[in-house]
């Protein structure tokens, strides 16, 4: 135990341990306090009575691509925060006005993307307005839900 | 002692998934290879007491990068069985590139005088507080235009990923 490192590690495993082992306990205790009824409807991927529609290997639509890469730019940023923090209490009021500068550039980009509408699930046309946009999207679900039938 | 069998565990993981990864033949599977060797090489940062540089492996490598690698995956991906063989000019490009890479590590390798490093004097120029001291004085100015530069990511990939409706 010389290191922080090796601490760190020996936590880790016997964090990982436990962890396995409070889920095998639950599993262990209700394989012996529960019934046994199998039906063919429980090994079904989703149980809650909403039958599956297709394959589930579909081409994944490209909006959720733009969510991803502000997901990344924030995980980034989350990143750098990192170092900040651990030094912020020292750093005094420069370092919180340090770092809202920091955050605010970013928040712009993200005001940006909101006011443009990249993050709308159906992206506003030009003129329309926020409530019909809301309706658009309902008819449309409507409508794909009415196809399935 | 115990550190040695870690890091050899480690290492073992990391290499064990990148051997994965070149081998699937399914993009999915290469995929969680990948994230086996992302997992296992900040495990190594850890292990080496480089905490900042073993956290943003698997926050931004891991956790973020790797997503969007899955995303791509699904948005691209008509079959779960998709094959992924590679062409030989491709392949013949790749075995140039890794020649290469791996002839620059093992210069690299040697050339750094490993022994005449103080490990107490390294291990403090690694520490979180330095860095974090360092950003919000040394290297104020890049830290904040780093932020410019996400701010120009985040609009220009949104810009070019967009949907047209």
């Amino acid at each position: 135990m010389d290191r922080p490192g090796l601490a760190l590690i020996v936590g880790l495993i016997i964090f990982i341990i436990a962890g396995i082992c409070m889920a095998l306990v639950a599993l262990v205790i209700g394989k012996f306090l529960r019934t046994s009824l199998p039906h063919p409807e429980k090994d079904a991927a989703y149980e809650c009575g909403e039958p599956t529609i297709g394959n589930s290997w579909v081409q994944f639509d490209l909006r959720f691509y733009v969510v991803a890469l502000v997901f990344l730019i924030f995980d980034i940023e989350m990143a750098l925060f990192y170092p900040w923090a651990v030094v912020y209490k020292d750093a005094g009021i420069a370092g919180l006005w340090d770092m809202l500068f920091f955050f605010a550039v970013l928040v712009v980009g993200f005001a940006y993307l909101w006011k443009f509408g990249y993050l709308d699930w159906v992206r506003a046309t030009h003129g329309q307005r926020p409530s019909n946009r809301k309706i658009s999207a309902d008819d449309a679900m409507g409508r794909a839900a009415r196809g399935w039938q | 002692m115990i550190e040695d069998a870690a890091f050899y565990i480690f290492a073992g993981v990391s290499l064990f998934s990148a051997i994965a990864v070149v081998l699937s033949k399914n993009i999915v599977r290469a995929a969680v290879g990948l994230l086996g060797t992302l997992g296992g090489v900040a495990c190594l940062y850890f292990l080496a007491d480089a905490n900042l540089l073993g956290v943003i492996q698997l926050i931004v490598y891991a956790g973020g990068t790797l997503i969007l690698i899955v995303f791509g995956i699904m948005l691209t991906s008509q079959s779960p069985w998709v094959g992924f063989l590679p062409t030989k000019v491709q392949a013949i490009a790749a075995s140039i590139v890794a020649v290469i890479l791996t002839i620059g590590i093992v210069r690299l390798v040697t050339l750094v005088p490993w022994a005449q490093r103080n490990p107490d004097e390294l291990s403090q120029s690694l520490t979180v507080k330095s860095i974090g001291d360092a950003l919000l004085t040394t290297y104020l100015v890049p830290f904040e235009v780093a932020s410019v530069l996400l701010l120009v990511v985040m609009i220009g990939a949104a810009y070019l990923a967009r949907t047209e409706k």
